[in-house]
């Protein structure tokens, strides 16, 4: 009798055994889930900011296109780059922290693809504890003001995330 | 007897303990797959599809070209469905508008979409591409590669497409965004 007992005191002891073992697996893979799902959500925030601050940017009247006095919307002069490139970046100018609540920490490049090549850095504040970058790119035109030509450019926005 | 009945009852709890275990099993099963294969792709990713198809249409149709009388891509279009009265330079070769047009668009994509590994499609319409609309229509192009060339995005897509009236009808641009 005392046998009986014993196997069925095993028994009970063994489906108790597998049932938490069970809801174990299902507590891991559940954390597991809610943290992928963080990363995401973190990504996706971290993504919203780099389009945000593009779209800032291609308004900002610093370096819009102005024909016959309208304002052109994702057009950038290539004479006003230029130059709010050299404020910018000149470090005894500290215009960047002036720029800083609207552009924040990223990296602001203008890639000239057509009809001439070539890149400029307009803005570029990396913090020291960058850990990774989210780019996002936007289609815009140039125009130069001395050969009176729209042309073609990538505005790439790097996102710094701390 | 009795005993028979007492081994009925355990065989009976044994089974519904089973079940139990396979329901739990079951759940957590289909709570994974719906959890790991479900892609929201969300609104934001839509939004930045279809703003990305939308500037670069635009963009590109204000583009002028210093070889062809500085004519912007939008006039260009209009004249490869028309009189393609426009000569375009490109190094010592002269081009028609149409030429001109796939050309640099090809190299626009490549510095654009491809660059950023986009998959895209691009599609001009004129004229029912019939006879010379042909070459209009021959501008067309993607980085979704079927055996029959360029084909349109297989799955979910954001889509902006812009209208070009001419003399000759109306031509239809249509950029698609692959997710």
């Amino acid at each position: 009798m005392s046998k009986k007992g014993q196997i069925q005191l095993f028994e009970t002891i063994a489906v108790l055994l597998v049932f938490f073992i069970i809801v174990g697996f299902g507590m891991a893979f559940y954390f597991y889930i809610s943290k992928e799902s963080a990363i995401k959500e973190h990504r996706r925030a971290l993504e919203l900011n780099a389009i945000t601050t593009a779209q800032k940017v291609s308004t900002l009247p610093e370096l819009d296109c102005i024909q016959v006095g309208v304002h052109l919307e994702k057009c950038f002069d290539t004479l006003k780059m230029d130059s709010f490139a050299k404020i910018l970046n000149d470090p005894n100018m500290q215009a960047k922290d002036a720029y800083f609540d609207t552009i924040g920490y990223s990296k602001l490049k203008v890639i000239k693809i057509f009809p001439t090549g070539g890149a400029i850095d307009i803005y570029d504040n990396k913090p020291a504890d960058s850990v990774s970058t989210e780019k996002t790119f936007l289609p815009i035109n140039t125009y130069d003001p001395l050969s009176k030509i729209y042309g073609f450019a990538v505005l790439e926005v790097s996102f710094y995330e701390r | 007897m009795k005993d028979s009945q007492h081994i009925d009852r355990r065989g009976q709890f044994e089974i519904m303990g089973l079940a139990v275990i396979v329901i739990l099993v079951t759940l957590g099963v289909l709570f994974a797959l719906s959890t790991l294969t479900g892609e929201d792709s969300g609104l934001q990713q839509t939004f930045e599809q279809k703003r990305l198809a939308v500037d670069f249409l635009k963009a590109s149709l204000d583009t002028q070209a210093p070889d062809c009388a500085k004519a912007t891509f939008r006039e260009l279009f209009q004249d490869c469905m028309q009189a393609r009265s426009i000569a375009c330079k490109m190094g010592a070769a002269q081009k028609t508008s149409c030429e001109y047009l796939r050309q640099r668009y090809s190299e626009l994509f490549g510095q654009t979409f491809e660059k950023y590994r986009q998959k895209y499609y691009f599609k001009v319409e004129g004229g029912g591409c019939l006879g010379e609309a042909a070459k209009l229509c021959a501008i067309t192009q993607g980085n979704v590669v079927g055996s029959a060339g360029p084909m349109p995005c297989p799955g979910e897509r954001e889509t902006s497409s812009q209208p070009l009236p001419t003399r000759s009808g109306v031509i239809t641009l249509t950029l698609e965004i692959c997710s």
